[in-house]
């Protein structure tokens, strides 16, 4: 019965299941405003994107980064690093919340209306191409972790794409955002690990306080600078959490409780993605040669030091950041074409109203995970160049962003404000400047020692 | 606001009635219905906006170039 579209009178809106079931959420929302102990309970039922999309964007190659960039340089200079790249991610995911709850409309959706469709196009294709890359490397690094368990590789994919199934065809979005935050909790385990490679606490407390050592600026530090940089701002993730809000129905009176979700996932992930520096930084005290290592060398790298149960963990860790970043990448991807192609864009929706947006959903996860079974595919260097494609393709995805949330036409009170605006701009100049010393370094190479 | 004041009062079961669907219509905005969204209409794109989204068009191009060419170099060492 919940599936049914409801006739409605002519001067009121069409009330489809989609309503019916956000309707609900609302419900329980507006219940807990008006409870005297409501508000845990508030915060439990608002967070939800904030937490996904950066604990998602701590995904197989993020975290493939991290452990490179704690392997080759030791606790120093990336620790708060990454920190600052997160509160870099925060600053632009805010403005999504804030997008979402005006506009009640996806990111897609919202450039296509305002800028039409020609930079609407651009904007899309950006956000597939990035997506499908993104998606192969996730099933790499899922192929990789299980592998360390002994699954084989097609085991493996399978596998995933059966959870991936399962999570989004649950056809409520409440229960698939409850599945993809206990997932999401899994990220956490890299904190073990970090603690059982038994990282000095006086060095580390030095690295954040000095940010030393710096270390040597080459084409490697270059690198894993833009990855880092990638591994946190990434155009899927305007997509992705401006749509998951509009699905959940956030609204004016959330945009705190937005914030504080979007805050929580940084957090949560900044200290996931330097406890994987950490983790693998006994590599860098003995000297053990990383450059080329992949998602399971990590882990077998790591078992003198964490031992069986620490590489594990750091297997299990890989494994988790695959299967979430491809269940909220595959779903930016569906909810960008539903908006655009203007069909029904709801994981409220049942399979019968919503199969094109499904199907999207399912079809890219299928796609990327083929690929990575593809016998001799150049695997390894989608992984090395997915982050730097994100950094790269993420300033004009920035100007779109920083140009709807100042239209006052469409945001009213919620429009940025001037310190908004000189943060925004500010993260969009670091990003370009960072995309084109990449750029310069590839056409000059000699510029900086290898 | 409206779902504030609904807060209390409502059950959450499943609706079967025309009259049953008035509840939803108060909780959510009106913008929050799947299939009644007004179109927002195009914003006016001035020269220098305009000017910025070709610059980083061509700056995106050219930098998917470079990627390309790094990973061609990589597999043709």
């Amino acid at each position: 019965m919940a599936h049914t579209v409801m006739p409605s009178s002519q001067e009121l809106p069409r009330v489809t299941s989609e309503d019916l079931k956000r309707a609900r959420d609302r419900l329980r929302v507006a219940q807990a405003r008006r409870h005297r102990w409501g508000k845990l309970s508030l915060l439990w039922l608002l967070i939800g994107p904030g937490v996904l999309v950066m604990l998602g964007e701590n995904d197989a190659p993020s975290m493939l980064s991290y452990a490179a960039t704690g392997a080759t340089y030791g606790p120093g200079f990336f620790l708060p690093f990454i920190l600052v790249t997160f509160l870099m991610a925060f600053i632009v995911q805010e403005m999504t919340v804030r997008l979402a709850a005006a506009t009640h409309r996806g990111h897609a959706e919202l450039i296509f209306e305002r800028f039409g469709p020609f930079w609407g196009a651009f904007a899309l294709v950006d956000l597939a191409l990035g997506n499908l890359m993104t998606l192969v490397t996730e099933f790499i690094g899922i192929r990789a972790g299980l592998g360390f368990f002994g699954v084989p590789p097609v085991l493996a994919v399978l596998l995933a794409l059966a959870v991936i199934a399962l999570v989004v065809l649950t056809r409520r979005y409440w229960t698939w955002e409850r599945i993809g935050l206990a997932l999401a909790t899994f990220n956490l385990v890299f904190i073990p690990v970090a603690v059982l490679a038994h990282p000095d606490p006086g060095q580390l407390l030095a690295a954040f306080l000095t940010w030393q050592p710096v270390p040597r600026w080459d084409q490697t530090t270059l690198l894993l600078l833009l990855a880092d940089i990638g591994a946190t701002v990434t155009p899927w993730m305007l997509f992705f959490q401006q749509s998951a809000s509009v699905d959940k129905g956030v609204t004016g009176q959330d945009i705190a409780h937005g914030r504080l979700d979007t805050a929580l996932g940084a957090l949560l992930a900044a200290v996931a993605g330097i406890a994987t520096a950490i983790a693998t930084s006994p590599l860098f005290a003995h000297h053990v040669n990383a450059s080329s290592f992949a998602g399971a060398d990590f882990a077998r790298a790591l078992l003198p030091y964490v031992g069986r149960v620490g590489a594990s963990l750091f297997a299990l860790g890989i494994v988790e950041a695959g299967l979430l970043a491809a269940i909220t990448i595959a779903s930016s991807s569906a909810y960008a074409f539903g908006e655009v192609t203007r069909q029904p864009h709801s994981l409220n929706r049942s399979w019968r109203e919503g199969w094109p947006f499904y199907c999207v959903l399912l079809v890219a996860a299928g796609l990327a995970a083929a690929v990575v079974l593809i016998p001799n595919a150049p695997l390894e260097f989608i992984v090395l160049i997915v982050n730097v494609y994100a950094v790269l393709s993420m300033p004009p995805a920035l100007v779109f962003l920083t140009v709807l949330v100042n239209d006052r036409e469409i945001m009213g009170e919620q429009a940025n404000g001037s310190l908004a605006n000189v943060l925004t701009v500010t993260v969009t100049l670091l990003i370009c400047l960072a995309g084109l010393v990449y750029g310069i370094a590839t056409v000059f190479p000699g510029l900086l020692p290898s | 606001m409206r779902e504030e004041k609904r807060g209390n009062k409502l059950p959450l079961q499943p609706v079967t009635t025309e009259q049953d669907l008035t509840w939803v219509r108060e909780v959510l905005e009106p913008d929050q219905f799947a299939e009644s969204k007004a179109p927002l209409g195009r914003r006016r794109l001035g020269p220098g906006l305009l000017v910025l989204l070709w610059v980083l068009r061509i700056y995106v191009l050219v930098m998917t170039v470079l990627i390309a060419y790094q990973v061609w170099q990589a597999l043709h060492p």
